[in-house]
């Protein structure tokens, strides 16, 4: 049985449907991507995922139903998601950024020492511990959103368009970074992504949504290599 | 100098009812962004209601005590039933429902005890003798208690958003309601609870303001209106900024009222609001409040 198991996923805003008949699985400790044009409904599949909007089909976490559950509930199973646009709590510290990721968890040992490993692994936030999170860089607030995510102690973490506003080496650390997450910890992604070299360069599978519809799950190498594909989303 | 002190000490005592009631509007306003007009109302309402209970033999301690509980429902009975419903962005509509609970809550007051004012007792007693001069000038133990009153919420607000879990997830939830919501924190229970604490914060003020204005619906109006200036001149977000712009608010027209002939008691009320007019088009944020900055 898959981790994530959706079926026939219908989501939207208000009256019409955006997203129609998306189904897609990701197994334990894999790295998943979902291609696809602007407009074409992933990130509306993400937030339906995550329950922040309106849904409707077979969603199913490790088992459970989450068809109905609200955010909160979603996270306290154990998944988390990293919006599209990073998802800073502006206000915040960098630290009180982390702390408000660990809001499900109760052991106060392991949440000291998850905030120091998230320092150790991003240097640049923790010389900014105390820094307001709003005047972190793109970049930085990206670190930010996927350390906080990952404060949660996920076991499978959503990730909404990271390379979104970065440079091109910014972006290439984001992936890097990520596939060690995927590595290290043997935690499954489902990525969404509109650059696609670098998605595929760390997914094991893929999908190619159309118009609020999703294909055939193809492996990362044979998205790669396909001529349509390579027009239309890598651009070469 | 005798009269500067008094004058002074005047506008500390109106300054520190302005700050309480400002204090519970900076509730309001830091879990669901929205200004309640109402809050006054409801203070004036939990006040009836210790009214009610020491009509009926509780002594007027644990009678304030009824009234803060009565607050804290009222608050969350408000939030679910008349706020949540109307969704995030319903910025207007909900200004007008506190409008509309305003008058309500002011004529369901006025059916139920009639619109004579009543007199209500004050916590220490309160006789002729019963004061701390200083220098020359009186204090009276209600209008300390008060002040202390106030010292004590707003350090237990700070303490509660700076030192607590729940704090963190009302600030999370305040700043990125669906960044909290991500991360787990149920923000229809955060925002039900800033009602509910800021309602409190008017029931523990009602019923120690009524010995002073005289328990009537109408005990509240001008304290709202100076209140919603001293959160603004403090900074919506700011609870310390806003009991501090209370307390200026409350001196600044003390002085300017008994210094400045033609201003008079009549006029002092504008003056105030001239002053937060002028303050604002320097800092539109507040004197305290944070000014949002964000890179993207």
């Amino acid at each position: 049985m898959s981790l994530l198991q959706i079926e026939d996923l219908h989501a939207g805003y208000g009256a019409a449907d955006i997203v129609h008949g998306v189904d897609l699985t990701v197994d334990e400790g894999e790295v998943v991507v979902l291609l696809g044009a602007n407009g074409a409904g992933k990130t509306t599949t993400m937030r339906a995922i995550s329950g922040l909007i309106a849904r409707h089909g077979s969603l199913r976490f490790d088992g459970t139903d989450i068809s109905r559950a609200a955010p909160d509930e979603i996270v306290r199973l154990g998944l988390a998601q990293v919006p599209q646009g990073r998802g800073t709590i502006a206000d915040l510290t960098v630290e009180e950024n982390l702390r408000a990721g660990a809001h499900v968890r109760r052991d106060k040992q392991g949440i000291a020492e998850d905030i120091t490993r998230w320092f150790d692994t991003y240097p640049r936030l923790a010389e900014r511990r105390k820094q307001q999170a709003g005047l972190l860089s793109g970049g930085e607030q990206q670190m930010l959103a996927i350390s906080r995510a990952m404060m949660s102690r996920p076991r499978l973490l959503l990730c909404d368009e990271p390379s979104l506003g970065l440079s091109p080496k910014l972006t290439q650390e984001m992936f890097a970074s990520l596939s060690r997450i995927n590595h290290e910890m043997r935690m499954a992604i489902l990525l969404v992504e509109q650059n696609a070299t670098l998605a595929l360069g760390i997914a094991d599978r893929g999908y190619l949504i159309e118009v609020g519809h999703v294909g055939a799950s193809r492996s990362a190498a044979d998205l790669a290599g396909d001529d349509a594909i390579r027009a239309a989303y890598l651009g070469y | 100098m005798d009269l500067l002190v008094a004058r002074l000490i005047d506008g500390l005592n109106n300054g520190v009812i302005y700050g309480f009631l400002a204090l519970a509007l900076v509730c309001v306003y830091r879990s669901t962004k929205h200004l309640n007009l109402a809050q006054g109302e409801m203070a004036m309402f939990c006040a009836f209601i210790a009214y009610a209970a020491t009509q009926a033999g509780v002594p007027v301690v644990f009678a304030i005590v009824i009234a803060i509980a009565a607050g804290v429902i009222m608050g969350g009975v408000v939030e679910r039933v008349l706020v949540r419903p109307l969704g995030h962005d319903a910025d207007y509509s909900i200004l007008l429902v506190t409008i509309g609970l305003f008058l309500a809550l002011n004529a369901t007051a006025g059916i139920i005890w009639g619109g004579e004012p009543l007199a209500f007792p004050t916590v220490f007693s309160s006789g002729a003798e019963d004061y701390i001069g200083v220098l020359g000038s009186r204090v009276r133990y209600q209008q300390l208690l008060l002040a202390v009153l106030l010292a004590a919420v707003l350090a237990a607000i700070l303490a509660l958003f700076k030192y607590t879990k729940l704090g963190l997830a009302m600030r999370t939830a305040t700043s990125n309601p669906e960044s909290a919501a991500l991360l787990g924190i149920r923000v229809n229970r955060i925002n039900a609870l800033g009602w509910m604490m800021a309602a409190a914060v008017g029931g523990l003020l009602g019923p120690l303001v009524a010995p002073g204005t005289t328990l009537t619906t109408y005990m509240m109006f001008t304290f709202l209106i100076y209140a919603a200036a001293a959160a603004t001149l403090g900074g919506f977000d700011s609870p310390g900024g806003a009991v501090l712009a209370g307390l200026i608010i409350g001196v600044l027209e003390s002085l300017i009222g008994g210094y400045v002939s033609f201003v008079g008691s009549d006029l002092k009320l504008a003056v105030a609001l001239v002053l937060l007019l002028i303050v604002l088009m320097v800092r539109p944020s507040g004197l305290f409040g944070s000014r949002r900055v964000e890179r993207v």
